[in-house]
């Protein structure tokens, strides 16, 4: 899926909203370090802030809704609403600090502090409980708006869980390979066309619980070996797409949002990166990019491009798909002359 | 490094933004060697189409022996515009230039049921299962069936894995 608009048009926002999910996975439950007042629509707390996740993971529909409130007098937000479905049935449901839980012949009922997030200690008996398993989709979504510059490949411990500029990359690789060694040959494929000269990928240790990537070539009989922070911006991006690769080949369906994924890449290698991120996630899990680049767009079709859009920055921005709209035929033309979105 | 021009490579010219679509349905299908496909920007006209085809078969397709080209154009009609554009083409090169399109357009040939990239999934499948039921069926399509099975032969080996 690709969103495009004019710049302030809200894409990044959806990536903003997916990251507050992702950190309610990744356990993160008091509602201040979620969201904070000025987020509210023109900075104007009397309305609730409602958040709702539906999605698909293993057969089973999960709908996830998250209500928020800045009462009169609270300097803090607190919930007002959350409950969480699988397949149509109400797993747990909560208003403000009452939580109801459905049990096997009997609805159990406690009290959780409003102004946390119940899903994080929401108390599961087996790890494959079906709870347990939207937490971890939820934790281990990638949303990606990567800064090279701070991704040095130099890693203290594991992670599965990486962040938005992609700085713990090094981590990343780290926690896939150690729990999937399968997957360094997912990195190898992706990487060797690129750059026909690898020879191999090392995690050298560089103190007691320290490890850095370190980068080796091969050519004519010559190698050389390279600090991944001494790679260029656009070749940390090409280990970052094949890492992301790997990570939902080996412990996907995961979702994954990329806000420009074009960046740091050469012309010619735009399309071969976004039609493999494409091509990938087609067949297990799913992939949101938001672009501006017309090689990027050129890359999803009118069926699978929303164009958002919005007046004012005192009006709700607007999303529609690309199909049927008046620019959609002449699409980077309508867009390059700013024809406004019919 | 992108495609490697010194190997088998296809590049292609979408008419316009429906016909990328379906070439964009093709793409998600391919299995192996899927840099060696480079969609070109949509030529906006059938007959800026036909110019940078030409313009790539006096060139590119002249200076790479492994080069290979294909217009994705519409008809409007026409069924022997794919013919009258290779008629233009040298015979240096011309067996590696295929046309192919939609009789008449590709809007007519979307259903519900049946979005633009669903459409490329399925000839892409049809190329790698070397089946050309779909071609065939297809009354908008049909015309296309020579050039199919002489571009299927090269997609087929290129992008596919055979079993």
């Amino acid at each position: 899926m690709l969103l495009i608009g004019r710049n302030g048009s809200g894409k990044s926002s959806i990536a903003s909203v997916l990251e507050v999910f992702q950190k309610v996975g990744r356990g993160v439950n008091r509602v201040a370090e979620l969201i904070s007042p000025k987020d509210f629509s023109w900075k104007k707390p009397g309305t609730p802030m409602k958040m709702v996740l539906e999605c698909i993971i293993d057969q089973r529909c999960y709908e996830y809704t998250l209500s928020l409130e800045l009462p009169e007098g609270f300097k803090e937000l607190r919930v007002c609403e959350e409950k969480l479905r699988i397949d149509d049935s109400a797993r747990y449901s909560r208003e403000v600090a009452q939580v109801s839980m459905a049990k096997i012949n009997q609805d159990v009922q406690f009290i959780v502090d409003w102004h946390l997030v119940a899903l994080p200690i929401i108390q599961v008996r087996t790890s494959d409980d079906p709870v347990n398993r939207f937490r971890e989709w939820l934790a281990r979504m990638i949303i990606l708006s990567p800064l090279p510059s701070m991704i040095n490949g130099e890693s203290q411990g594991e992670s599965l869980e990486p962040s938005r500029s992609g700085s713990n990359l090094g981590e990343w690789v780290t926690g896939l390979l150690s729990r999937y060694p399968a997957a360094y040959g997912q990195l190898d494929q992706y990487i060797r066309p690129i750059m026909p000269d690898l020879s191999d990928i090392q995690n050298e240790p560089i103190g007691r619980n320290a490890k850095t990537l370190v980068i080796r070539f091969k050519a004519e009989g010559a190698s050389l070996a390279i600090d991944f922070n001494d790679l260029s911006d656009g070749e940390k991006c090409f280990f970052l797409i094949a890492t992301v690769l790997a990570a939902n080949k080996y412990y996907g369906p995961l979702l994954c949002f990329w806000d420009e994924p074009d960046n740091y890449l050469h012309l010619s290698e735009v399309q071969h990166n976004v039609m493999a991120l494409r091509r990938a996630f087609s067949k297990h899990g799913q992939f949101i990019a938001a672009a501006h680049n017309e090689h990027v767009i050129h890359c999803f079709s009118s069926e699978n491009t929303f164009v958002l859009d919005r007046s004012s920055h005192l009006l709700p921005t607007v999303i529609r798909p690309l199909e049927g709209l008046s620019i959609a035929k002449n699409l980077i033309e309508s867009i390059a002359l700013g024809e406004p979105v019919e | 490094m992108s495609t490697n021009v010194y190997k088998p490579h296809l590049l292609v010219i979408p008419e316009d933004k429906a016909n990328q679509d379906i070439v964009n349905g093709f793409l998600l299908r391919l299995e192996v060697n899927e840099r060696q496909l480079q969609v070109l920007d949509p030529a906006n006209g059938w007959s800026r189409g036909k110019e940078k085809l030409l313009e790539l078969s006096n060139g590119h397709l002249v200076r790479y022996k492994n080069a290979h080209a294909l217009l994705v154009v519409d008809h409007d009609g026409n069924r022997n515009r794919g013919c009258d554009i290779k008629a233009l083409i040298s015979d240096e090169v011309k067996d590696r230039v295929f046309v192919i399109g939609v009789l008449s357009e590709p809007e007519e040939l979307k259903s519900a049921s049946q979005k633009y990239e669903q459409i490329g999934g399925l000839i892409a499948e049809g190329c790698k299962a070397d089946n050309t039921d779909f071609w065939q069926q297809e009354s908008l399509l049909v015309h296309n069936l020579d050039e199919v099975r002489r571009l299927s032969k090269v997609v087929r080996d290129l992008f596919f894995q055979l079993q």
